[in-house]
């Protein structure tokens, strides 16, 4: 664990307690802009490129100008308090058993970055090994195209079905 | 043989068709989506038929092997799925023909919802489900939001919040099977998991569970039905109450036979028990509590679904088989009940139990109607309502669950009292108490309402059947070599 | 735990994320807060891919590398997860417009002021 990568994780948990906490919510989008791009920063620091560009440009771009888009037609809050602390303590106990559960498997996860752990046997060997046959180097691009490509088929109907969905929200699917 | 992936794809490459076309030339979306639904149901019946009468059918996307690739399976448990979904999607678009919506990107969603659910049903990759997953969610969110008034809107969002958590927390379970074993294809998890790391596994199933009990709708994870079922367009709920939690509750099932056996059973079977006993009893006393009519629809659900979790939970072939007659029986009569809510909506200007008073002397043909589907969904022979119940009765007293026995019999009980207080309104409660503006229905609406009725008298006796069919199934499970990897 | 910190924190993420999307009442709070759960998860998956002395999964370079498969995943999920936003906001559009507010408990407020 280096301490990039953990000047990283508290950096990200801070933001997202500043998003979760501002009462203004341009205040919170802005904390949540900042917080997809520390989250592309530790993809990058993880060796994952391909995500941190996505995320980079999705994440931190696009979904912020959604929320700013949004902003900009309806209201904010105004007056009071800049950040709210009171949660509701059924919240509090629900949630809190969720992540203590999570928090107790811990230990038994597979440490970062161990190269012994299940994960990299199995599937994603057969992916290194085979990617090459397919004349394409970055295994990332393979997997997406050619070994699940079924996947990336439904992800272009998923973001198909988003865009259809808008419009009939937005009552424009009227034809 | 058809390619399975047929299936999928058919649906989901046909969904550009009725947005663009309507574009062009208006009111094309229907006969565009009707015309595809037909290709749909004519393949679906075709692999159902020789995955029922021969070997499963299975494919290999792509040529990329197992347990590597994406892997494609229509057997016995996942063949009456595939057909329920391609019919009841026709029968549905016979009802919103005249009962609407009618906009072309209506009806592009609305193959994007039986690509996304076909494609849950049939795929034996964990996460390639999550992906069909969040398809058939995102389209319904959209068709719910179809309905005019603002309160649909925030239904919708409400809907899409909750939903899309369920699916998180299933993703979150898939994170957990792949970091404990270093697949995702179904069978291979299931050689693998028992010997993984028991925390781990404990968890996947954990949340993989939650994830898919929030789809479904178990108590207390349930919020989201009642606002979306009573805002959506008649059609609209009548589809989702066929299909949308029936399919998660087919997944739920998939992976407790299929994936999970061998991890921590004692915990999971007590947890999943209470699950189900608390949406019994919950869902039967908030649908009795009901003054719209759809919402006690949607609330019976609650405790429908609990039914067909205590089929899973004991396990017993029967059991199982009833559990499978019980997701598609309820699913006929269920989505029957939600077009005679919209009918009569139409004709009477009727929602609540109280405006249904006296109602079989107005409208005899369809209250009969809808006394058959309602004493199909309390479970009173010979109805399809009847052989599931009882079939999953028969697997807890084989297996000696005497708590899960019970749970059965106390649904009945309980289906009795808040449906039957809607029957005895309409039979002999006095009054033409409402008379507000009416509407004409379309034969196609009484088309729809008269094919799920008869359905579920014709289903009735289709118990044994579906044992047979299952039984190989379930051999080649306990064998450990019914999927993906073969022997 | 240390050399675990990356999945404490994704956990973190989770409960931060769940508990603004179920108690607090601005809605766009509770899509931000969705938001936030997810990428929870997806550091639980992007964290799973890292390897000791890694690098990434090119194979014109040399080895070791990072697992593609749960960087796959994750490309695909953050696609999913961009579409169910922008569904989410322009549903709250359309909420806005009707209802004025983005306050879930004044728009239930007005719908029930509507129904009576």
């Amino acid at each position: 664990m280096t301490p990039l990568v953990a000047a990283l994780l508290a950096f990200v948990v801070a933001v997202a307690v500043v998003t979760a906490l501002a009462r203004d919510v341009l205040v919170a989008t802005v904390a949540f802009a900042a917080y997809s791009l520390g989250l592309a920063v530790l993809w990058v620091v993880f060796d994952a490129p391909d995500v941190a560009l996505t995320e980079a440009a999705v994440g931190a771009g696009v979904v912020t100008a959604l929320f700013v888009a949004v902003l900009s037609r309806t209201t904010r809050p105004v007056g009071g308090r800049s950040f709210s602390l009171s949660v509701s303590p059924t919240v509090v106990i629900v949630v809190g058993a969720l992540t203590a559960a999570l928090v107790a498997t811990v230990p038994s996860l597979p440490a970062v970055g161990d190269p012994d752990a299940p994960a990299f046997d199995g599937a994603a060997a057969y992916y290194l090994q085979e990617t090459g046959a397919y004349g394409i180097d970055n295994a990332v691009t393979a997997v997406l195209v050619v070994f699940r490509g079924f996947d990336t088929f439904g992800e272009i109907a998923v973001v198909f079905t988003a865009v259809v969905a808008v419009l009939v929200v937005r009552g424009r699917g009227d034809a | 043989m058809i390619d399975p992936a047929l299936l999928v794809a058919v649906p989901l490459a046909g969904s550009a068709l009725p947005a663009v076309a309507s574009r062009l030339r208006p009111r094309t979306g229907w006969p565009l989506a009707l015309g595809v639904l037909l290709v749909q149901s004519v393949l679906a019946v075709w692999v159902a038929a020789a995955a029922l009468a021969g070997d499963p059918v299975r494919t290999q996307v792509a040529g990329i092997p197992a347990p590597f690739g994406i892997g494609l399976l229509v057997d016995a448990l996942s063949a009456p799925f595939v057909v329920l979904i391609a019919l009841a999607a026709l029968a549905v678009l016979a009802y919103t023909r005249r009962g609407g919506p009618r906009s072309g990107a209506f009806y592009s969603l609305y193959l994007l919802l039986i690509g996304g659910l076909t494609g849950v049903c049939v795929t034996t990759d964990v996460f390639n489900l999550y992906v069909f997953l969040e398809i058939s969610g995102l389209a319904s969110y959209g068709m719910v939001a179809q309905a005019d008034r603002g309160a649909a809107a925030l239904a919708a969002l409400k809907y899409l919040l909750v939903g899309t958590v369920g699916a998180s927390l299933y993703l979150f379970g898939v994170g957990y099977a792949y970091v404990a074993t270093g697949t995702l294809d179904m069978a291979a998890l299931r050689a693998a998991l028992p010997a993984a790391s028991d925390p781990l596994a404990l968890a996947a199933l954990g949340l993989m569970v939650l994830g898919l009990s929030v789809k479904v709708a178990l108590f207390p994870l349930h919020t989201w039905k009642p606002d979306a079922y009573e805002a959506a367009p008649p059609g609209v709920a009548a589809l989702l109450a066929a299909l949308a939690s029936t399919v998660a509750a087919y997944a739920l099932g998939r992976l407790l036979l299929a994936v999970f056996p061998g991890v921590a059973e004692a915990v999971v079977d007590a947890a999943l028990l209470g699950l189900a006993a608390a949406s019994i009893v919950a869902g039967s006393l908030l649908a009795y509590r009901s003054e719209s009519v759809a919402r006690l629809l949607a609330y019976s659900s609650l405790a429908q679904f609990g039914i067909v979790v205590v089929g899973f939970v004991v396990a017993t072939p029967t059991a199982i088989a009833g559990s499978v007659v019980h997701l598609i029986g309820h699913a006929v009569m269920k989505a029957g009940s939600f077009l005679v809510v919209g009918l009569l909506a139409r004709t009477h200007d009727v929602r609540t139990v109280a405006e249904y008073a006296g109602l079989a002397r107005r409208s005899p043909y369809v209250s009969a109607g809808f006394a058959v589907l309602a004493l199909g969904l309390i479970g009173i022979p010979p109805t399809v309502g009847f052989a599931g119940k009882f079939y999953i009765a028969l697997g807890a007293i084989e297996a000696g669950s005497w708590t899960a026995a019970a749970l059965v019999l106390a649904s009945t009980l309980f289906g009795l009292v808040y449906l039957g207080r809607v029957l005895e309104r309409m039979y002999v409660g006095e009054g033409d108490t409402h008379a507000g503006p009416t509407g004409a229905a379309s034969p196609g609406m009484y088309a729809a309402v008269a094919v799920a009725v008869l359905a579920t008298l014709a289903l009735g006796g289709v118990g044994p059947l579906v044992e047979g069919w299952l039984a190989p199934v379930l051999d080649g499970l306990d064998a450990g070599l019914a999927m993906g990897v073969v022997p | 735990m240390l050399e675990r910190l990356p999945y404490l924190a994704a956990i973190a993420l989770v409960g931060i994320g769940l508990a603004v999307l179920v108690d607090d009442e601005h809605l766009v709070k509770k899509v931000l807060g969705l938001n936030v759960f997810q990428t929870g998860i997806f550091l639980f998956f992007v964290t799973a891919a890292a390897r000791e002395g890694g690098s990434a999964p090119n194979v014109a370079k040399a080895g070791p590398y990072a697992n593609p498969l749960p960087q796959v995943l994750i490309l695909t999920a953050i696609v999913v997860g961009v579409s169910v936003t922008a569904v989410a906001l322009a549903l709250l559009v359309r909420i806005h417009a009707e209802y004025g507010t983005l306050r879930e408990d004044a728009v239930r407020a007005a719908i029930e002021e509507g129904r009576e």
